[in-house]
């Protein structure tokens, strides 16, 4: 037999967006429960591995530099998305975040200020102290004060939606399975990413080969509940944002330590021991947002970068040691490739070099002459014993596919009408103000802006 | 795990650190960590003793067990900190036999049966005339020459640690520590400015308090006594004296310190994550606040029954533990101030260093 219990507000998930919908339904008036997939030490989904929001302010506060205008906000959103923004939605998520902080602050979220690590970045993002877990501890320890209840270890498998309507979701906990009737309902359950098999579908067995930085308990099961019922789609189901990571990376949940930065400093070759793309196009950010697809395409989803003991301290340390050799046929050994012809592919790239004054900070004028594909800056000859590989793989942060929703982030239908009672926010709503591309800090932000405003419009609904 | 393993793990658990960093708001150590690359076992030492175990980060972590990098710093520097009070400890050979509970209880016994004795020598019979003063219990200058020694024993001890300590921690570019330098690091250790807690672990947050009340409880313990020498030897007054006496009164101010603080402290230990702590060090810190919350203890009832017919077992008790507490100050969780005060004495040289412009 299954038990039922009611509630006034049901919120499907249990990162930012979602633990950012159940504060706010609470503050509504609403009684509140909150379903979350994981085990309580990896609540909190992506969520527990970021490390800011991007917000926008028209002041120098505490925790962030100089201003950071709305226009500039929507320039910097508009540069990344490729043509295809919702101009309105985006407004909304950049208006909204100014107040962000000051909100965050009262659910317990403490910020740190402009530090070495961050200091680049402290005039358009703020940084949580400690991290998107400590951030997760905060919005629980008042969810629990605020007695809103919690479900751990408790996932939605099947939703009642009657023209529209939703009724309850079936949930499954522990061996049990409940069902819980909610006068309104925010999802706010992720994306689809460490769906191996739906990826699949995509990207063929390279899925197999793919790292997911995030969480496993992100699979997407709700979005296609959701499509089932009739929610109009959005995104497309192949894109994703992957950056490169250690090839030795984890499968699931390896976070930001397995991310490598070494790129612009060496060269990067794939298992045919050719190079394949110019390593010193741009700088972070836009370098760290391609370089995932870039390797995603390559032969078995592997590539290697290789660097001399020149540049080995111009990069975040990684979490793994480099393969190191004192000579490049050594290093191809332990990389498992063919030493010869990793050697002709150093040789030629290090015929091509041209002098130039090497400046990390700067598009410098190191570059390559007659090689394809050239190299355009940073670009030193690989010369200076030891050397040092990496094995790269692409991580998948987050995925684009989820479901349409309106300015009050209720769930649109198929047909344009939106759902009276059916909210969504975060990951799973991603595509609705970027189709692709990705600005350092919008997904928290985005994620935080819709769930309050999921929470507060599911909490009227239900009175 | 060995010594070298206890290094190994220490190294790879820094390797997750510093290709992650979301920490460094927390504490000194995090900034510390970040302006290494290579961690060698030095900086290790360093790094433990600069964490005051406020366990802000292992709550943030998330890749802290179950996860399976296993990252978890507290636990990881007790027992790192564990391990340099051996392996800096003067005479190297007692650290083993003396660490722990069994090591107190050991030197207390040893110090009861000493002390008696010393008054079955000097009376004649055990703890001599009955309500008589301190001194016809024990004579002064027996007193005198056997706590001077282990003074001395105990200066000896800590200074040769700290030495070596010194040494271990030194990098490569470390440059002369400057006045300043040592100034603002007796800043930062007298106002346990790192030793905050984890709202994650609700009483971890009195710790501070609490140890407040230990440390300042017990200088002015010491300033008591300093002032009972200078009465007895300058002005020649003979203890005991009054209870609204300068000594009577910081003594009794600082016991009561001490009892406070040691209580609370051991009470927050109970509370504690036991996923987060090494257990040696555990037991070890718990042993030596036993011993504080003794010798307080007892000082206060020795004031209490100073003149019935108990004082002499009394006092010969409460010395005991005093001795037990210098004997074993070298090796025990009472030296732990010498090598963080020195790592905080580092991390302010290398604060400046990373602060000035041009850096
Ligand atoms: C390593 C890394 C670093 C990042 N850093 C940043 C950053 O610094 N700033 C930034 O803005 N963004 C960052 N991101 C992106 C960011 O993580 C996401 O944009 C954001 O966390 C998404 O929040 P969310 O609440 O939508 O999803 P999540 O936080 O992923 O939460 C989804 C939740 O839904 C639960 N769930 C899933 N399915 C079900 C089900 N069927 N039933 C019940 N519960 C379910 C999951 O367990 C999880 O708790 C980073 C991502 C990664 C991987």
């Amino acid at each position: 037999m299954t038990t039922s219990i009611a509630c006034d507000v049901l919120v499907v998930g249990g990162g930012n967006a979602a633990m950012a919908a159940a504060l706010s339904a609470r503050d509504h008036g609403a009684s509140v429960i909150v379903v979350e997939r994981a085990p309580r030490f990896y609540r909190g989904g992506n969520s527990r591995h970021t490390r800011d929001f991007r917000i926008m302010h028209t002041r120098t506060t505490e925790h962030m530099l100089d201003v950071y205008p709305p226009e500039e906000f929507l320039d910097d959103l508009r540069r990344v998305a490729g043509g295809e923004m919702d101009e309105e939605l985006a407004r909304l998520v950049v208006e909204r975040s100014e107040g962000l902080p000051m909100w965050l602050s009262q659910q317990g979220v403490r910020w740190q200020e402009p530090l070495s690590g961050t200091l680049h970045l402290a005039r358009t993002n703020l940084f949580m102290l400690g991290g998107g877990r400590a951030m997760m501890n905060a919005y629980y320890r008042t969810a629990e004060k605020k007695g809103i209840q919690i479900w751990y270890e408790a996932m939605v498998e099947d939703i009642e939606v009657t023209a529209g309507v939703f009724g309850g979701a079936q949930i499954r906990r522990g061996g049990e399975v409940c069902l819980v009737r909610a006068s309104a309902v925010v999802f706010a359950a992720g994306g689809y990413e460490a769906n191996i098999d739906w990826l699949r579908q995509h990207w063929g067995d390279a899925a197999d080969n793919f790292v997911i930085r995030g969480t496993r308990y992100n699979q997407g099961n709700v979005i296609d509940l959701l499509l089932a019922a009739g929610a109009t789609p959005i995104g497309h189901p192949r894109a994703f944002h992957a950056v490169a990571v250690d090839g030795r990376a984890p499968k699931f949940d390896g976070g930001i330590v397995t991310r490598l930065d070494s790129v612009p400093f060496g060269i990067v070759i794939n298992l045919d021991c050719e190079r394949f793309y110019d390593e010193g196009e741009d700088f972070w950010p836009k370098r760290y947002a391609i370089w995932g697809g870039l390797i995603a395409r390559q032969q078995e989803q592997v590539a290697y970068s290789i660097i001399d003991s020149k540049v080995i301290d111009k990069f975040m340390p990684s979490v793994f040691p480099p393969m190191m050799a004192h000579s490049i046929a050594d290093l191809a050994m332990q990389l498992g490739l063919d030493a010869d012809r990793v050697q002709a592919t150093v040789d030629a790239y290090n015929a091509a070099v041209q002098p130039g004054n090497f400046r990390p900070d700067a598009l410098d004028d190191c570059h390559t002459v007659g090689i394809d594909p050239p190299k355009s800056h940073w670009a030193q000859r690989i010369d200076t014993p030891p050397f040092y590989a990496y094995p790269l793989r692409a991580g998948i942060t987050f995925t684009y596919r989820g479901v349409r929703i309106q300015r009050d982030a209720r769930v649109q239908l198929v047909g344009g009408d939106a759902m009276g009672n059916v909210f969504a926010a975060g990951e799973m709503v991603a595509g609705n103000v970027l189709r692709r591309g990705y600005l350092a800090g919008f997904g928290l932000t985005m994620g935080a802006v819709f769930g309050r405003i999921a929470g507060e419009g599911a909490a009227r609904v239900a009175r | 795990m060995s010594h070298d393993e206890l290094m190994e793990e220490g190294k790879r658990q820094m390797r997750v650190c510093n290709a992650c960093r979301y920490c460094e708001g927390f504490c000194a150590v995090w900034r510390a960590i970040e302006w290494r690359r290579d961690v060698q076992d030095g900086d290790l030492a360093y790094f433990a003793n600069l964490c005051h175990d406020c366990k802000e980060c292992v709550f943030a972590c998330p890749f802290a067990p179950p996860h399976e990098f296993g990252v978890n710093p507290p636990r990881l520097f007790a027992s790192l900190r564990q391990a340099s009070y051996r392996k800096y400890a003067w005479p190297g050979p007692f650290a083993r036999a003396l660490k722990g509970r069994s090591g107190y209880a050991w030197a207390a016994i040893g110090s009861v049966v000493l002390l008696c004795l010393i008054s079955l020598v000097a009376n004649g019979s055990l703890f001599g005339v009955r309500g008589a003063a301190f001194y016809a219990v024990l004579p002064e200058s027996v007193l005198e020459v056997v706590f001077g020694m282990l003074a001395v024993w105990l200066i000896c001890g800590w200074l040769v640690g700290a030495w070596r300590f010194w040494s271990d921690i030194r990098a490569v570019n470390s440059s002369t520590v400057q006045v300043r330098d040592i100034l603002r690091a007796a800043r930062y250790a007298m106002s346990l400015r790192y030793l905050g807690g984890s709202e994650d672990e609700p009483l971890s947050r009195s710790r501070k308090w609490f140890h407040h009340c230990v440390v300042y409880g017990f200088l002015l313990d010491f300033a008591s006594t300093c002032l009972a020498a200078y009465d007895s030897h300058i002005l020649h007054e003979e203890a005991p004296y009054p209870v609204g006496s300068p000594v009577v009164l910081l003594g009794i101010i600082g016991g009561a310190g001490l009892l406070v603080g040691c209580a609370g402290l051991l009470f927050v230990k109970v509370g504690m994550n036991r996923d987060t702590v090494d257990e040696g060090a555990y037991q070890s810190g718990r042993a030596f606040l036993w011993t504080m919350l003794l010798v307080a203890a007892s000082g206060l009832l020795l004031l209490l029954l100073r003149s019935t017919t108990v004082m002499a077992e009394v006092l010969v008790i409460h010395l005991s533990f005093v001795a037990a507490l210098f004997f074993t100050a070298p090796y025990s969780k009472f030296g732990h101030f010498v090598y963080r005060c020195l790592a905080l004495v580092r991390y302010a040289e290398e604060e400046r260093k990373h602060h000035s412009p041009g850096h």
